[in-house]
């Protein structure tokens, strides 16, 4: 049998974004950050639902999003699983998306003290961190 | 539809066994004082109250409880009909009230039954019956003057005072009537149980049953009204008849009833004595004024009815009391003859009949029975409607002393006064030598016997006085030859045979005028006069004739009496055809409705208003709608949607 | 035959001068939970009452299951669960008795369905319902309640009053259940945690009227918190229709909008002379407050 992977993470009532996005937010860090592995198991609807003490329709959803963006897949019979990476999205999507990405990056850390070469490398170990998990 | 019966009879399974037990308890710890069987005014009231107090009262509790908005939805909300949650709540009730009520009765009634010697009947069985079916109609009335979508469903309460009836009639007949109401109050509660409590029924035939059910509040009303705008404004000004009449006394001319009444008996004798044109008049004027006055006896002689139920038993009809052999004689319905029965030693000594004493009831002849619940007067005589006998308890011999002839029957016990006994019958007074009467063996004749002045039974009062050479006797009655026309007459007898009426006087004068004296007749002259009358419930008012006599046909009442209560009959009819009008109910029952209030008079208007309610019926006159009608049939103005709506 | 569980048209309820419902549309698809939001007053319980029959309304029609509300057959009685915050159940009975009374009663009765709800909580079947504590009730009338296999279950506010464990208990035996039935739920709350967590169909409902009707998410996307300098006399903007609430917290300019263009209204304030408008995240609670608080008072301005 396969093994399921626990999704560590939490919801906030009365957060300014909805549940089920914070779900989907939650689950691609968790996936971005390695702490689920790709071809891994996840949780059934219910079993999610269960933990985050929320509807179980909500949960669907958003692994309805995510599927629908590619990180997950639902294998017939056997669950739901992590995808194995692959680029869904055209180049220019992906452009307007780091561009957009960019935007909000820039926005937070315009006010701190430091330059754009500091920021810079900064941003450039993290990366590199991420891509040898 | 059971579990539903269960669950209600748990509820309340545990107060039910409690007032049980301390019902027997007070039976066992009164029998004390008093058996169980012997009548007693107030045991019966008593009976009769906390029957009565505790079926209503268990009612409105109960119904109270449910009807809370969160009890009610529980209770309706569920895959059951109403039709028969209301049975199972109904029947839980009713068992209730019978383990509260009635059991402690029967028990009790079975135990002497069974372990003593003392009479025991079928009218004491119906009589647990009785209580039963009592304390179930005062539930029933409790239960719809709780789930009445109309405030005015409270004044329900009023038919109670129906259940206190005191029908003329044997124990099977009450049990009937009681039955009857039964199934009345049973449908009246029915009708008002529905899952919606404030959906109002006025178009449904079975708001009539609510009509006739509030009728009654609305004629006490009625009733007492006139204390609010006659009684008690003329008594604060001063102005009431009766207190600002003339003083009364020997020389009044014509005078007022409700004075002489009060008057001394020999101011109402030398009153009355105004109007005789007899030689000796001026002699017996004077010797009234030292004479000796003495009423006949009063008591009740109405008849009783074999196997009467046991709250309608008295004193007077039940035993005789042999105090010294502390023995009674009980008399019993089921074998028509008196049973002896030592107290102490519950042994039974002896029995008689009309003929005489005997030891065995195998073979008691016809002679022997009585065949109506006799009277029995100062425990030494009996007395039935038509034959008064005398009963020696030492000699053991019963003697029959007087018959009266075929057409009468007595109207008074026997009484004693100036060494005589006086009987009185629906047509003559006799008058016996007190000794003869006392020790005779065998028939008397009457030593005098006075035709009575007027031919009804309802005399006020009888008195006597003896004068030199006789007797003057004094008979007054509130309905003089006329109905409410009181009047008295005074009938001198002598020694020597002569029997004279040598005065009359009607006393014509009303203090009172005669919307307020014939109220009763004008507000609801079917109504009152006759169901009442057969009924013949608890409560009276003053000008009334006396229990259960004088249907309205029998009376003879002013012409223009008449026209008001017809008038008000007509008038209520009418207006509940307009009340009705567009109602959406089919027309024959519209006559129906139309037929009842015809009959209710103005109590039923008022009750159909108040069914109604104020506003509407006011309405109803101006535009034929009610006000929040469901139905489409009324157009409601749209109201312009607000503004904000997105 | 409609696929709509619950339906009203132009619901119309008055008591004397007073209107609870005005003209209500509502239209409850079947599946799924919706919550229903209003303040008190908003004419929810009426509703309620209607649905069930025990009150006729003014004027409208009301229908459930397809069936006409004030002429539900104890058969289709038997489909609706009906729960609240009283938890109203025999107290002199104890929770078997209880149960073996409402099993006789539903013929659809579901005993593994009873048994599993039953089992979040602490209930003896011996033990007496005038003995539970509020939680213990509640647990119990939700256990029968499911058991039923209502075809739509109304629940209003049922966990007012109960504390932390047995909230969480019966939110968990509500929504966890493994039933095959596909049963409607509506659930009446004014607990904001609870409808976020529970709601997947969000009904506001304020004055007697069904002010909206849509996602959590959905709603939340509808209504735009905007921040700017603005000097005007608020009242002219507060009047607009689709502004909710306008007023100034310490010289700046706070407004909710809803259903509002964002390009528009931020073109309506720069005419007005706003400078820098900007939207303010908002969430859930404040949303549905801000909706239901239109026609409240409130202080125009802060200093």
């Amino acid at each position: 049998m396969t093994k399921t992977s626990a999704i560590a993470i939490q919801i906030v009532t009365g957060d300014a974004r909805p549940i089920y996005r914070q779900i989907v937010d939650g689950i691609r860090i968790e996936i971005a950050t390695g702490n689920i592995q790709h071809g891994s198991k996840l949780p059934s609807v219910r079993a999610l639902a269960i933990q985050l003490t929320i509807n179980a329709n909500t949960v669907a959803k958003a692994y309805a999003e995510l599927t629908a963006q590619g990180l997950l897949e639902s294998r017939k019979g056997l669950g739901i699983f992590v995808a194995e990476p692959k680029q869904m999205l055209s180049r220019d999507e992906q452009e307007k998306r780091l561009q957009e990405a960019s935007q909000r990056f820039i926005n937070d850390v315009m006010y701190l003290d430091f330059s754009p070469e500091e920021l810079t490398a900064y941003l450039l170990n993290e990366l590199q961190q991420l891509q040898t998990t | 539809m059971y579990d539903l019966f269960l669950s209600e009879f748990k509820r309340y399974r545990t107060l039910a066994v409690v007032v049980c037990v301390i019902h027997c308890i007070v039976w066992a710890v009164s029998t004390k004082f008093m058996p169980f069987v012997v009548p007693h005014p107030f045991k019966m009231m008593g009976i009769t109250f906390i029957t009565l107090i505790g079926g209503v009262v268990f009612g409105l509790a109960s119904t109270a409880l449910h009807k809370r908005k969160n009890h009610w939805t529980y209770l309706v909300h569920r895959p059951l009909s109403a039709r028969k949650i209301y049975l199972a709540l109904m029947s839980a009730g009713l068992l209730l009230l019978f383990i509260a009520l009635s059991l402690p009765f029967l028990a009790a009634i079975i135990f002497l039954d069974l372990f003593s010697n003392n009479v025991i009947e079928l009218r004491h069985y119906l009589m647990a019956l009785h209580l039963f079916l009592m304390a179930g109609c005062a539930y029933f009335i409790g239960v719809y003057a709780i789930l009445s979508p109309i405030k005015a469903g409270l004044l329900a309460i009023a038919l109670m005072q129906y259940l206190a009836h005191a029908v003329k009639a044997n124990g099977a007949f009450d049990i009937l009537v009681d039955s009857a109401f039964l199934l009345f109050t049973f449908y009246l509660a029915r009708s008002v149980f529905q899952v919606n409590l404030s959906l109002q029924n006025i178009d449904k035939p079975k708001a009539l049953l609510s009509l006739i059910a509030l009728q009654p509040a609305m004629l006490l009303i009625l009733m007492s009204a006139p204390s609010l705008y006659y009684h008690l404004p003329l008594k604060l000004i001063g102005q009431h008849p009766q207190n600002s009449a003339v003083d009364f006394n020997a020389t009044t001319e014509n005078g007022i009833y409700f004075q002489f009444r009060r008057a001394e008996p020999k101011t109402q004798t030398q009153f009355l004595l105004q109007y005789s044109e007899h030689d000796e008049t001026r002699s017996l004027n004077r010797q009234s004024r030292l004479a000796e006055f003495k009423s006949l006896s009063q008591a009740d002689t109405e008849p009783h009815f074999s196997q009467q139920l046991f709250l309608k038993e008295r004193k007077e009809r039940f035993a005789l009391n042999d105090v010294e052999r502390e023995a009674q004689w009980i008399f019993s319905h089921d074998l028509g003859i008196f049973v002896g029965l030592n107290m102490k030693s519950d042994e039974i000594i002896g029995y008689f009949g009309r003929e005489g004493f005997f030891d065995k009831t195998d073979n008691v002849s016809a002679a022997q029975k009585f065949n109506e619940i006799p009277l029995i007067v100062d425990m030494r005589f009996i007395q039935t409607s038509r034959s008064i006998y005398g009963v020696d308890l030492i000699n053991k011999q019963v003697s029959r002393k007087f018959t009266l002839p075929d057409t009468e029957f007595y109207t008074k016990n026997v009484s004693f006064v100036f060494d005589r006994a006086i009987l009185m019958s629906n047509k003559a007074t006799y008058f016996f030598d007190a000794m003869d009467f006392n020790h005779a063996r065998k028939a008397l004749q009457a030593e005098h016997v006075i035709d009575n002045p007027i031919p009804n039974t309802l005399y006020d009062d009888v008195s006597v006085s003896e004068v030199f050479n006789g007797f003057l006797v004094q008979y007054r009655s509130y309905h003089f030859g006329r109905y409410e026309t009181p009047g008295a007459a005074l009938v001198y007898v002598q020694h020597n045979g002569k029997i004279e009426t040598i005065a009359t006087h009607t006393f014509e004068t009303k203090i009172k005028p005669d919307f307020i004296a014939y109220q009763p007749f004008i507000l609801s002259p079917i109504v009152m006069n006759l169901i009442d009358g057969t009924l013949n419930k608890a409560i009276t008012f003053a000008s009334e004739p006396a229990k259960g006599q004088f249907y309205f046909w029998q009376r003879s009442l002013p012409q223009h009496v008449i026209v008001y209560a017809f008038l008000l009959m007509s008038v209520s009819a009418l207006l509940t055809l307009r009340l009705l009008k567009r109602s959406p109910m089919p027309v024959q029952f519209k006559w129906v409705w139309v037929g009842v209030n015809f009959v209710l008079s103005l109590p039923g208007l008022l009750a159909l208003i108040s069914l109604l309610g104020w506003r509407n019926s006011v309405n109803r006159f101006r535009t034929n709608q009610d006000l929040n009608l469901a139905n489409s049939q009324a157009k409601l103005p749209m109201h312009a949607k607000e503004q904000r709506h997105v | 035959m409609t696929d709509y569980i619950i339906e009203t048209q132009a619901l119309t309820k008055r008591f004397g001068a007073k209107t609870a419902l005005n003209q209500c549309e509502l239209n409850i698809p079947r599946g799924g939970i919706h919550a229903f939001i209003g303040a008190n007053g908003a004419g929810k319980s009426t509703l309620f009452r209607i649905l069930l029959g025990l009150e006729q309304q003014t004027s409208g029609s009301c229908k459930i299951l397809g069936h006409d509300c004030q002429a539900l057959t104890p058969e289709l009685r038997g489909r609706i669960g009906y729960v609240n915050e009283e938890h109203t159940l025999p107290l002199w009975m104890n929770a078997s008795e209880v149960t073996q009374m409402q099993r006789n009663l539903y013929p659809n009765w579901r005993q593994d369905i009873y048994d599993s709800v039953i089992g979040h909580f602490d209930v003896q079947p011996n033990q007496k319902v005038a003995q539970l504590s509020r939680g213990e009730r509640a647990g119990l009338n939700l256990s029968i309640a499911l058991a039923q296999a209502p075809d739509v279950l109304i629940l209003d506010e049922p966990t007012l009053g109960l504390d932390v464990v047995a909230k969480q208990a019966f939110l968990e035996a509500l929504m966890y259940t493994e039933t095959d039935i596909n049963s409607t739920i509506i659930y009446c709350s004014h607990q904001m945690e609870e409808i976020e967590r529970v709601a997947e169909n969000l009904i506001i409902m304020e004055s007697g009227e069904v002010k909206y009707m849509a996602t959590p998410e959905d709603f939340c996307q509808r209504i735009n918190y905007w921040i700017c300098d603005l000097e005007a006399d608020l009242s002219s903007i507060a009047n607009i229709s689709k502004v909710l609430s306008a007023k100034y917290i310490e010289g700046q300019c706070h407004i909710i909008t809803v259903d509002q263009d964002i390009e528009e209204f931020k073109s309506f304030l720069e005419k007005h002379g706003a400078g820098d408008p900007i939207i303010a995240p908002i969430n859930l609670e404040k949303a549905i407050s801000s909706v239901l608080s239109k026609n409240h008072r409130s202080p125009t301005k802060v200093d």
